[in-house]
């Protein structure tokens, strides 16, 4: 793809060329700051989420009974396994009832899709479902769970989208499966693809605040787990292991032990899409904000997604993390929602959307 | 965690003025925060005004500030300080119909930050006379305080401060009714 250079701050508030269907992303006035974005995008008011939806949970590792469970938005019978199906993975410590995956499936729904909202080992209150922690490279889960319902229902056009740390199971998934059926395009926004950079970019000062929260939900998750699963997450082991006070600490004295990594390095490593995103082999977009405040994209990686031509790699300036609140009206507001439905949406219509 | 609850009214101590000219509305528009200059330079700040104006807080936000503390006023041993100020008012009367009522409010909130580990830190909420519009009555000033072995470090503290004592915020401001009962 190539670079465009954003000739005056007004009108180009992009890097890379935009795919065909994407409106060019204005911050929401006095929002042209990463952290703002992100923070006001938590906070920001969204319309109430109506729609039901059916619950199933799904075992993702016959080995130790983990399940996932799963939230299901299925079109009439009859018309089910034609509509493009959009499988939806939160970021890290989000749900599937998460805001933006409320969003953007509300947003799917409307257009005819088949929506399924996946939650993470653990996440959504299901920390009975596992004896396992969860983490970015469980990407196997994202694709039983893919194949689950494509045999259940008999789908015939897949859609992944992945937003933070779901974004790079999604992406990894694709990079590992190339253009296996059903999968037909993926969407990643914010994509935490280099895991390393992006955990120790969230233990710089300004980003405390993002890494509190994250490793406040994670302590009381492990606590959780050692309630459920005292044999495992033994509560003398844990106290020994002594204060996490970084997602690095966690990542190297909790998940590490437990997920059988040789340390953090080696988790961020083998976990990282980095390793697999030139094998993606279906249209994909990635979203990234050049001020998002703790994703950071090594220069390989960028050269990467740049090099294969199934990537439309969009690139801001702004739009800070998952957040990309535009100067836009009504819907279109939210703008990364309102870009990835228009970049799956000849997915919708067609078999293959080129 | 040191908190702590205080009551300031007459005598020419301070007045709330919840309407002042530079109020934002962050209720009605959170992604207004951004014209808030101090919580734009200190995101942590902006966090904290939409977590307290944000919908199940019962509470609205007037005024703020954020400043280095004076060398007198830090924690032993250390070397910097940051501290900052956020003036509330409850959402149902906007404002407390009776101090006792604020002062109520306050203590249940120092109660949830007791257990709270946050070394360095301290909480001070003020009950003031307050303004907002034609209603009279009471707010509060909630003052945060963090130190640490640099600017940096004291701003890493009082970022985590500002997301715990958000986390706390009680759910509902005592009816005025019932605090005259129990005083």
């Amino acid at each position: 793809m190539n670079i465009k250079i954003p000739e005056n701050a007004e009108s180009d508030h992009w890097i890379t060329g935009l795919p065909a269907g994407l409106r060019p992303f204005v911050p929401c006035r006095g929002l042209a700051n990463g952290h703002l974005q992100t923070i006001v995008a938590n906070y920001f008011p969204r319309p109430a989420f109506l729609l039901e939806s059916a619950a199933v949970t799904v075992e993702v590792d016959p080995s130790d009974g983990s399940r996932v469970l799963c939230h299901c938005h299925w079109q009439p019978e009859g018309i089910r396994p034609s509509r493009l199906t959009l499988l939806l993975v939160h970021g890290l410590e989000g749900s599937s009832g998460s805001r933006y995956i409320r969003a953007i499936t509300a947003r799917a729904w409307a257009a005819g899709c088949n929506v399924i909202r996946m939650n993470m080992r653990n996440c959504g209150g299901t920390e009975a479902l596992t004896p396992t922690l969860y983490h970015s490279g469980l990407s196997g889960d994202v694709g039983v769970v893919l194949r689950h319902f494509t045999g259940l229902f008999g789908l015939q056009r897949v859609a992944l989208v992945g937003y933070s740390m779901g974004g790079n199971l999604v992406l990894k998934l694709a990079g590992e499966w190339g253009g296996q059926h059903p999968l037909c395009a993926v969407a990643a926004v914010c994509p935490a693809i280099d895991l390393a950079p992006g955990a120790d970019a969230l233990h710089e000062p300004a980003n405390r605040p993002y890494e509190w929260r994250f490793l406040q939900g994670l302590m009381a998750r492990l606590r959780r787990k050692s309630e459920l699963f005292p044999d495992i997450y033994r509560a003398d082991e844990l106290k020994e292991m002594g204060p996490v006070r970084s997602i690095r600490q966690f990542d190297e004295k909790i998940l590490s032990r437990y997920w059988g990594f040789k340390g953090a390095d080696d988790y961020y490593h083998r976990a990282a899409a980095a390793r697999v995103v030139e094998r993606i082999a279906v249209p994909t977009l990635i979203l990234h904000a050049q001020d998002d405040p703790f994703i950071r994209l090594l220069p390989e990686t960028r050269a990467k997604l740049l090099d294969n031509p199934c990537i439309d790699f969009v690139e801001t300036l702004h739009g800070g993390h998952c957040a990309y609140l535009s100067r836009d009206k009504k819907d279109e507001i939210h703008w990364a929602e309102a870009g990835v439905m228009r970049y799956l949406q000849p997915f919708a219509r067609t078999g293959n959307g080129r | 965690m040191d908190a702590e609850c205080d009551v300031e009214i007459g005598g020419g101590a301070p007045v709330i003025e919840a309407l002042w000219p530079g109020f934002v509305d962050l209720r009605r528009s959170p992604e207004r925060v951004g014209e808030i200059q101090e919580a734009a330079a200190f995101a942590p700040l902006a966090a904290l005004l939409l977590t307290l104006n944000g919908e199940t807080s019962p509470l609205w936000t007037s005024k703020c500030d954020r400043w280095e503390q004076e060398m007198e006023e830090l924690e032993a041993g250390c070397q910097s300080g940051l501290a900052c100020y956020v003036d509330l008012l409850p959402v149902q009367s906007a404002v407390f119909l009776r101090w006792e009522q604020a002062e109520a409010f306050c203590l249940q909130w120092v109660a949830c930050l007791g257990p709270v580990s946050a070394p360095q830190c301290r909480v001070e909420f003020v009950v003031r006379q307050a303004f907002a519009g034609e209603s009279e009555g009471f707010g509060i000033t909630a003052y945060l305080a963090a130190s640490g072995s640099d600017q940096s470090d004291a701003a890493c503290a009082l970022a985590a401060l500002m997301a715990a004592f958000a986390d706390v915020i009680p759910s509902a401001v005592p009816p005025a009714t019932a605090v005259s009962k129990l005083q």
